[in-house]
């Protein structure tokens, strides 16, 4: 039981990066980013490619990840998302260029570096603490402390900045927001620099832990939609507790029943959550009106 | 010739899977991210059906539709008295669990080494065993799906459909139960899909999960949007051009792994320009432009 826990924590924390950026972005421009997945992806290889293939160093690949990560975001949202929005195109139409984005970008990756595993590890060998009867791994205290301290920092941001109160505006009416002076554009574009920004450090901390595949974007990527499902907020603090509830109840399900019914668990969660309660936990406003 | 004839019937296993995509994003203006795991329950059901039971050709492609049409309830009942986001977050999470489930359960669907030995299809005494053969099966698969799909349509149960893609809430205040509407399209789309899965199968004569990724779900999608969504002719064009794509990129030379990748790229490249420029398609009459 202390091993379910310890595991849902580190997993837990990953998943919170990645879906505080991804519904920071769906709360500002009103759709499903899934060309988030790939952005995640590009941190990974980023941080490989400064790492280890020009042997900087892990500390500098993490740096050069989520530079990587930041610069793609921000030139989708500005080469394509942004003019795009300029004739008033739908959340479909939105969300079906992420798609385009995701399989081109997805499979360039699988181009250049291949479809193999690769291996981004800070340290060659893992230190194993044991507590109370649960084996954890040192890179999964790190990398749960890292991203704690992200989110934490994303949080003060949201709260304390003007830049954090400008994003909150635009997430409850942007044209309300827009009509008081605030840039939308300017602040959509910091959303997507530091969402994508969050994501490729999510990548990079986890890849610490597994390993490296063109393909790992995709099951982040749900779990980040479930969670945003979930939480039915763009609030951090409710982004971080549905990701632990759903990392805990997946891990739960992968220590009682066989391994492979841990997506189908958290898929009958969603299915759960849009039947009986599709504001989630923590939404107040219906989701069920039409358009 | 029988690479001509190979080229042909891939071609209408796509159109079927982009006829039956297009009756909903096109018509009803859902777009769903599981035609692919559709497409797989559909290749998985008839070809286990086949290899345990021994199951008749006909029988098993039909039982295989029914079976996914019932489970393309579970996603579409909760997920479509919802707004429309989330029927395409239902949609994308039944894809994922499939293809785990596919890759996972050893002991029926026997994970990635996938499910092999599916004889060829003999159907009431006439025996597909030549590739002329089976592109006339394949070409009469496309074809019903094609009518299926204009038929309805075209039917006053399609010009319901057109309302609710234009105005969901107008249509309801004229006494339609959309709900009834949007699941019972859900169900027939899938089920086609589980043909085309079937027939595949069949050609094959074996399977595994990579070939039901949602990646395959983007393509389908990218059919029907590059052909042109809600139009007769659009999600044909769509197949046409998706699938002749890698086998021009092998004439010009290119080894098979890089064709692979580069022409998933391509089509990427081609649904953002599309969006970006022609949200119609090419020529197509419905754009997702609400």
């Amino acid at each position: 039981m202390a091993q379910v826990i310890a595991n849902s924590l580190a997993a837990a924390s990953v998943y919170t990066l990645v879906a505080i950026g991804f519904a920071l972005i769906y709360s500002t421009v009103r759709f499903f980013n899934f060309a988030h997945a790939v952005v995640y992806t590009i941190g990974a290889y980023g941080a490989y490619t400064v790492a280890i293939t020009f042997s900087l160093g892990w500390w500098i690949g993490l740096g050069g990840g989520i530079l990587l990560s930041s610069a793609v975001g921000i030139v989708l949202e500005i080469c394509i998302y942004r003019r795009m929005r300029r004739w008033n195109a739908s959340a479909t139409t939105l969300f079906i260029t992420s798609l385009g984005l995701l399989v081109a970008a997805q499979n360039l990756l699988s181009l250049l570096f291949g479809d193999q595993t690769l291996v981004l590890r800070r340290k060659s060998f893992d230190r194993i603490f044991d507590v109370l009867s649960a084996r954890i791994t040192q890179s999964q205290v790190e990398g749960f402390l890292l991203a704690a301290i992200l989110c934490f920092a994303t949080w003060l941001v949201l709260r304390l900045t003007v830049l954090g109160r400008e994003i909150r505006a635009i997430a409850n009416d942007p044209d309300l927001a827009q009509s008081t002076g605030i840039s939308v554009d300017k602040v959509v574009v910091c959303v997507f620099a530091a969402g994508s920004a969050l994501a490729g450090l999510a990548a990079i901390i986890f890849a610490d832990q597994t390993d490296v595949k063109p393909d790992i974007g995709m099951h982040v990527l749900l779990m980040a939609v479930v969670v945003q499902v979930i939480s039915g907020t763009h609030s951090i603090p409710g982004i971080a507790l549905a990701a632990c509830l759903i990392s805990f109840l997946r891990n739960l399900s992968i220590w009682l029943w066989p391994a492979q019914w841990g997506e189908t668990i958290t898929f009958l969660l969603l299915i759960i959550f849009l039947l009986i309660r599709p504001q989630g936990v923590f939404g107040q406003r219906s989701r069920t009106v039409a358009a | 010739m029988d690479f001509f004839f190979h080229i042909l019937i891939l071609v209408s296993i796509y159109v079927v899977l982009s006829a039956s995509l297009d009756l909903l994003a096109g018509h009803a203006g859902l777009l769903s991210v599981a035609h692919g795991a559709f497409y797989g329950l559909g290749a998985y059901s008839s070809a286990l059906l086949v290899t345990r039971l021994g199951a008749p050709f006909v029988v098993s492609v039909l039982s295989g539709m029914l079976i996914t049409g019932f489970i393309s309830l579970a996603i579409s009942l909760p997920a479509l008295r919802l707004h429309g986001d989330y029927f395409v977050i239902a949609t994308f999470g039944f894809q994922m669990v499939l293809f785990s489930v596919l890759n996972n359960w050893m002991d029926v669907t026997h994970g990635p080494l996938g499910v092999s030995g599916i004889p060829q299809p003999s159907i009431f005494g006439w025996d597909v065993n030549s590739q002329l053969n089976f592109l006339i099966l394949a070409f009469v698969f496309a074809a019903f799906a094609y009518v299926v799909v204009y038929l309805l349509g075209s039917s006053p149960f399609g010009r319901v459909l057109h309302a609710i893609r234009e105005d969901e809430v107008f249509t309801t205040a004229y006494g339609k139960n959309t709900l009834y509407f949007k699941v019972v399209t859900f169900a027939v789309s899938a089920s086609l899909a589980a043909m085309a899965g079937g027939l595949y199968a069949h050609y094959i004569t074996y399977i595994d999960p990579t070939s039901f990724t949602v990646m395959e779900s983007i393509l389908i999608i990218s059919m029907v949007i590059i052909g042109g969504a809600g139009s007769l002719w659009g999600p044909l064009v769509g197949a046409l051009i998706l699938v002749m794509l890698p086998e021009v990129l092998r004439f010009i030379g290119l080894p098979n792994a890089a064709a692979a990748n580069l022409r998933q790229i391509i089509y990427g490249i081609l649904l953002v320009v599309m969006m970006m420029f022609r949200p119609r398609g090419l020529i197509g009459k419905y754009s997702f432009s609400k």
